[in-house]
């Protein structure tokens, strides 16, 4: 018996989610019909309740997580980042009629770096509305920490990843996430990271290099088919110019046997940018799953260890299936792809150890009063 | 006196306890499985707002703040709304017959909306659009075309050709006054119909065909597509599938939205496919009525299929309307009635730009 014990407890476990399909199309089609006659209003409490739908159908150690936020705090929030959003902008027409176009410039740059900070910071603050409104066995989550000082890093990590040709940003992801999970809390449980960016920069710089081959190889692929086209096309311009006086017969028009050399590079253009992009997408998804995985590893809290199973195969089935089937359903396939997400998310994150939650107390992190309103309004998301 | 199992949570520890319930008129008690107890008086309880629809039905109380009783077992969950009258008011939603009739009723709706919003809509909604508003949105798009290329073709001669032939295949077409037909100095080769009964023909489909019978043909189908108001319908599908896409994906991500867009694309075009053969049809019935050689329309199609004419960067005419064999053999005609210009006519409308 004891021994039996042990080994259950030395096996990971996993959050189990069992929603189910019907019933997300349940509040599917209800937010629609709100969201209709409300003109879109709705939409706050419609995400409310997704919210509530899918945080209730996920458990772990036998018990379901709970969502209290409501969409009344999401629509408050919302309306005062507008109202915000609206002076500020306002501003720069405002001290060009009242002022000139010179105070207008002068003020239009101050405005984007603040509508920049903002947008960073959203980040932050929405992560802290969610964890605050998030509950288990009675006891809510917290975030300490600045959302300024997240976005001062964010923007000078992204500076920084831009003067060095982008190989600072397994860096900067991994030191955003340690900022993050440090001060991330469950109840009086501080979480916390372990990790540094330099796990990760092998696969990166793999990542990139293969990214960058693909590019190459590519670019060669598509010169090579249509090398001839080119310099047919740039021969007979070069011929046209040259005669461009005695040329007025056909109307300055292209020739046929021009324009269809031209269609062809355009068209091998269309195909190699695409198959480009699905290179460099499927390079990128292998450094991806890697930073899903190394992330979740390093991360602890009171006496809990995480870990992840996700792959680059599973990742990029994940994007590219749910991306296809918003395109074939319109948008109508929204609830089979919060289902696909919520699903792979359970079924590839572990939990290592046992919670002792006698040492665990309520978290006693003041909650902010309203959500999300800066990245409502900045950068919706999926949920 | 129903008694049940059920989690309770102090709101103080994270910790979970297993909980012995009896519930009777006047409250419950709950008895832990470390020995403590509790008794909840009926006018203390709550349901915890919004779990009465989650699987977990969570009841709080004034005597314990921060605590709650968590109750998954559905049988418990009906003693408990039924027997105390402060948790009767959350009955789940998912055991009410008449939520899932509304949501049957509501999904229902919603789907009907959509089909009727962007099938049906835009053909009731065009007749009631003002004609002037029409007339003048499209004027407006015909001289803002021609203002961005090479203006309006001016031969008067030749402007004259056409609005004859325009006369006489808008009477054909019983349309109640003709329509505007004009020329635009852009090498491009197609021709377009706007909202408000305008056609605009690009230069470089006049220098392309060979007869005026082709230019009748493609004016009688444009034609058409003034008699079957696409042009105002096409405009109106747009809006209603613009405006749809925004409700589904309201809040959802950029690239999520760019490929709703390409899929309303998709759609777009399968009804500018029906639109397109609808306008044949009318074509060739227009130009029969007219007594006009109807054989145009095809040929000219037919010619420019053969020699290629795709350009990459701006829609010609095989782009728009592209000639499927489907199409080709539709509009396939013996030649028969009478020219459409007579050779100065035709003349004329060759020289309308110089």
């Amino acid at each position: 018996m004891s021994l039996q014990t042990d080994a259950t407890e030395a096996a990971p476990q996993r959050l189990i989610y069992d929603g189910r399909l019907g019933e997300l199309y349940g509040i599917f089609f209800v937010n629609l019909l709100l969201g209709i006659i409300t003109l879109g209003i709705y939409r706050f409490w419609g995400r409310a309740r997704y919210r509530r739908y899918l945080w209730s159908h996920t458990s772990y150690d036998g018990d379901r997580f709970e969502y209290t936020g409501t969409g009344g705090e999401l629509f408050r929030g919302f309306v005062i980042a507008m109202g915000i959003l609206i002076a500020l902008i306002g501003s720069i027409f405002g001290a060009a009629l009242l002022i000139g176009p010179n105070a207008a410039l002068a003020i239009f740059f101050p405005v984007y770096l603040i509508l920049f900070v903002l947008f960073f910071a959203s980040h932050y603050t929405a992560l802290r509305y969610r964890l605050t409104r998030t509950q288990w066995r009675g006891i809510r989550g917290g975030l300490s920490g600045s959302a300024f000082n997240f976005a001062w890093r964010s923007i000078g990590y992204g500076i920084l990843a831009g003067l060095t040709l982008y190989q600072f940003v397994p860096f900067a992801t991994v030191r955003l996430w340690r900022y993050r999970l440090r001060n991330a809390c469950f109840g009086t449980a501080q979480a916390n990271f372990e990790g540094h960016g330099r796990h990760l920069y092998p696969r990166y710089l793999g990542s990139f290099f293969l990214s960058v081959a693909a590019a190459a190889l590519i670019g060669g692929i598509f010169y090579t088919i249509v090398r001839d086209d080119i310099i047919y096309v740039a021969a007979s311009h070069q011929l046209a110019q040259q005669s461009e006086a005695g040329a007025t017969e056909n109307g300055g028009q292209d020739s046929p046997e021009v324009r269809a050399a031209q269609e062809r590079i355009s068209r091998a253009g269309v195909v190699a940018y695409l198959a480009g992009g699905l290179l460099v997408f499927f390079a990128f998804a292998l450094y991806r799953a890697l930073v899903v995985r190394y992330i979740a590893g390093g991360t602890s809290l009171a006496g809990l260890r995480f870990g992840s199973t996700v792959t680059a195969g599973g990742l990029v089935g994940l994007m590219i299936g749910n991306l296809l089937l918003m395109v074939v359903t319109l948008g109508f396939g929204y609830p089979i792809v919060l289902q696909r997400i919520w699903r792979f998310g359970a079924a590839n994150f572990l939990v290592h150890g046992r919670l002792d939650g006698t040492v665990i107390e309520q978290s006693r992190l003041l909650a902010p009063r309203l959500g999300e309103g800066w990245l409502e309004v900045l950068d919706p998301g999926i949920i | 006196m129903p008694e049940f199992q059920a989690r309770y949570f102090d709101g103080l520890r994270a910790v979970a306890h297993d909980a012995h319930v009896s519930l009777d008129a006047l409250g419950l008690t709950i008895t832990r499985a470390e020995g403590q107890v509790d008794r909840w008086g009926r006018d203390e309880v709550a349901a915890k707002p919004g779990s009465e629809n989650e699987p977990a039905f969570r009841v709080i109380s004034s005597r314990a703040p921060g605590a709650q009783l968590v109750v998954e077992d559905a049988a418990a969950i009906r003693a408990l709304t039924s027997t105390l009258a402060s948790l009767q008011r959350a009955v789940p939603r998912r055991q009410r017959a008449r939520y899932w009739v509304g949501l049957s009723a509501a999904a229902l709706a919603v789907v009907a909306a959509i089909v009727v919003a962007v099938d049906r809509l835009p053909e009731w909604a065009a007749p009631l659009v003002p004609t002037e508003w029409e007339a003048w949105f499209g004027g407006q798009v015909i001289a803002g075309l021609a203002r961005q290329e090479g203006g309006f073709c001016q031969g008067a001669a030749g402007q004259a050709a056409l609005d004859d032939l325009a006369r006489r295949l808008s009477a054909a077409a019983d349309l109640g006054q003709p329509v505007t037909v004009r020329v635009i100095n852009w090498k491009v080769v197609n021709a377009f119909a706007v909202p408000g009964a305008h056609v605009g023909i690009l230069r470089g489909l006049i220098e392309r065909a060979q007869s005026g019978d082709e230019v009748a043909g493609v004016l009688a189908h444009e034609i058409g597509h003034v008699a079957h108001r696409h042009p105002t319908v096409g405009l109106l599908r747009q809006m209603s599938l613009a405006a749809t896409v925004q409700l589904l994906l309201g809040g959802s991500g950029m690239g999520v939205q760019d490929a709703a867009g390409f899929g309303q694309t998709l759609l777009t075009l399968s009804y500018s496919r029906e639109a397109e053969a609808e306008a044949d049809a009318t074509a060739l019935t227009i130009l029969g009525k007219a007594g006009l050689d109807a054989h145009g329309l095809n040929r000219f199609f037919a010619r420019l299929q053969k020699e290629g004419d795709i350009e990459a960067s701006t829609p010609s005419l095989l782009l728009t309307h592209p000639p499927t064999a489907e199409r080709l053999a539709a509009t396939a005609q013996a030649p028969n009635g009478a020219p459409a210009l007579t050779s100065e006519q035709w003349q004329a409308l060759r020289s309308i730009c110089q």
